[in-house]
């Protein structure tokens, strides 16, 4: 049964939206999260971003790709985080999140970097834990570097 | 030439309001200063206070006092028109008397001359006193009533006034015998102008043009602790909309601090499932932040996302109640959360502050707190 926008927004403007229940929704919420990214409600968007993570799948990862350049970072830290679900979002999105401007959404692309398995994400973090300018961040990701 | 001798010169002698001496000058019975009487009055000298007259019905009311023995003691002016140009007063050692043809003569003295004094005096919205300080009934204030309002003080809550429907429904309730107690603040605005309230010794008065004036029995203490400043709605609004839909349920809201949290690492706060009894090490971490909180007052951390996103997250570690509160919260989602905190669930229905559809979802404003959230939050350790 095809999923209504209707649906999709009764389920994330909920304060606190139950996404694992959300995702039940499944791929064909995804068009619809997919609009609500690209419109201009970054609390809705950020919901949308992380639930589209949550969702996965190949249709997924244009939201995503949408949600990581949003102007707003509040909407970029909820894509970084998506990333820490097992999306299939391509890893130089995760890559592209860990050199955004925005100390938030580098650390929480960081901890969605605890799970990759890729080398180069390992490289980067690593490079992180010595150069990146906040030391917050560099001590966040010393952190995840270990358990890479 | 004494200087009430002067005095009655500068005043037009036999000629001036005073008229002619019935008296000599005489020492006064405290036998500190003279005095002389005249068909128009009185002129008064102390050797602190110098030689000032007093007439008519301000000059009736010292006398009935007790002349300068009383606790107004010696005149510090003469007679004199008020700014407004309605009435007359004399100031006094100990106090003032004010008179107008409306209202009469009555002394005004001690911490609630000085409250009216801060007003403004006789052009505050408090206008003339209607009353002299007057012993309350159950002999532990003391209190005058004025044109438009009263002002209420005792040792150990000092002086505030109460006015308008605050005040009526105060004294509908039995004044200070009430549960309430004596008022422990003057009238205030709420934060976002919509609304008034007073806040007394057990419980506070709310009002707002929509749900006239509420009696709240007890008080959630609420600090706010700003990462990140709400962008769609104030934290003024935030605090004010709370104060509504909590005052309907006889819930007092106090907005005891606000202070700005430099933590830019806890900015985007990872809040893990937002499930009560269990926080993540972000969560420990920003809730430690309770400066100047006491254990049962609920602090409110506004952030600018919490991780993954929700309007706001109201689990806490234990011993640090609060709630985070994101930068696109709505407008209720601050009473929303604090609700959570106080031990309200969701519920299936947007007419009500607990509704787990969204707070943006709300329908008749302002949402409901239902008898039995009221008793819940009542029966709250962290309500007062």
């Amino acid at each position: 049964m095809a999923v209504t926008m209707s649906q999709v927004l009764a389920e994330i403007d909920k304060d606190e939206p139950d996404y694992q229940a959300a995702a039940k929704l499944g791929p064909d919420a995804l068009p619809h999260l997919q609009k609500i990214v690209e419109a201009d409600d970054p609390m809705r968007a950020s919901k949308a971003a992380y639930l589209a993570g949550l969702i996965g799948g190949a249709q997924a990862a244009p939201v995503l790709e949408h949600a990581a350049a949003h102007r707003d970072p509040v909407v970029r830290v909820a894509a970084a985080h998506a990333m820490r679900a097992g999306t299939a979002a391509p890893t130089n999105l995760l890559e592209r999140l860990l050199d955004d401007g925005d100390v938030g959404v580098r650390k929480v692309a960081l901890r969605a970097a605890k799970t990759s398995k890729s080398s180069h994400l390992r490289a980067k973090v690593s490079a992180m834990a010595e150069k990146d300018p906040d030391e917050h961040i560099r001590d966040v990701a010393k952190d995840v570097a270990k358990g890479l | 030439m004494s200087d009430i001798d002067v005095k009655y010169a500068q005043l037009g002698g036999a000629a001036g309001f005073l008229g002619a001496p019935t008296t000599a000058e005489n020492t006064a019975p405290d036998g500190v200063g003279r005095y002389r009487h005249y068909q128009g009055g009185s002129v008064y000298w102390s050797p602190a206070t110098g030689a000032h007259e007093v007439h008519g019905d301000i000059r009736g009311k010292w006398s009935s006092l007790g002349w300068e023995r009383s606790f107004l003691g010696y005149p510090l002016t003469d007679e004199s028109t008020t700014p407004d140009r309605v009435g007359r007063y004399n100031h006094f050692q100990g106090g003032s008397i004010y008179w107008t043809p409306a209202t009469g003569a009555h002394e005004v003295h001690g911490d609630i001359r000085g409250k009216w004094a801060s007003l403004g005096w006789e052009r505050s919205f408090l206008g003339y006193p209607l009353t002299d300080e007057t012993t309350t009934p159950d002999g532990v204030g003391r209190y005058n009533h004025f044109q438009g309002g009263s002002i209420y003080w005792t040792p150990s809550t000092r002086a505030w006034e109460v006015h308008g429907a605050i005040r009526g429904l105060w004294a509908n309730m039995g004044w200070e015998r009430s549960f309430l107690g004596y008022p422990t603040s003057d009238e205030r605005s709420t934060e976002d102008a919509t609304g008034r309230f007073s806040e007394f010794q057990h419980g506070s008065i709310y009002w707002s043009p929509a749900t006239g004036a509420l009696a709240c029995r007890q008080t959630v203490r609420i600090h706010v602790k700003c990462l990140t400043a709400p962008t769609r709605f104030t934290i003024e609004t935030m605090i004010s909309n709370m104060r509504l839909v909590y005052a309907t349920a006889q819930i007092g809201v106090r907005y005891v601090s606000f202070e700005v949290l430099n933590l830019p690492a806890l900015n985007d706060v990872d809040v893990g499932a937002c499930t009560m009894g269990s926080t993540t090490a972000e969560q420990n971490q920003l809730f430690g932040n309770r400066n100047s909180a006491a254990a049962n007052d609920v602090v409110v951390y506004f952030v600018r996302t919490t991780v993954p996103p929700f309007n706001g997250c109201a689990a806490f570690p234990a011993g640090r109640p609060g709630a985070v509160v994101a930068s696109g919260a709505s407008a209720w989602t601050m009473a929303h959360e604090v609700g959570h905190v106080l031990s309200l669930a969701h519920v299936n229905d947007n007419n009500r502050l607990m509704t787990g559809n969204g707070t943006d979802n709300i329908t008749n404003l302002p949402p409901d707190l239902i008898a039995s959230e009221s008793a819940a939050i009542l029966a709250s350790a962290f309500t007062n």
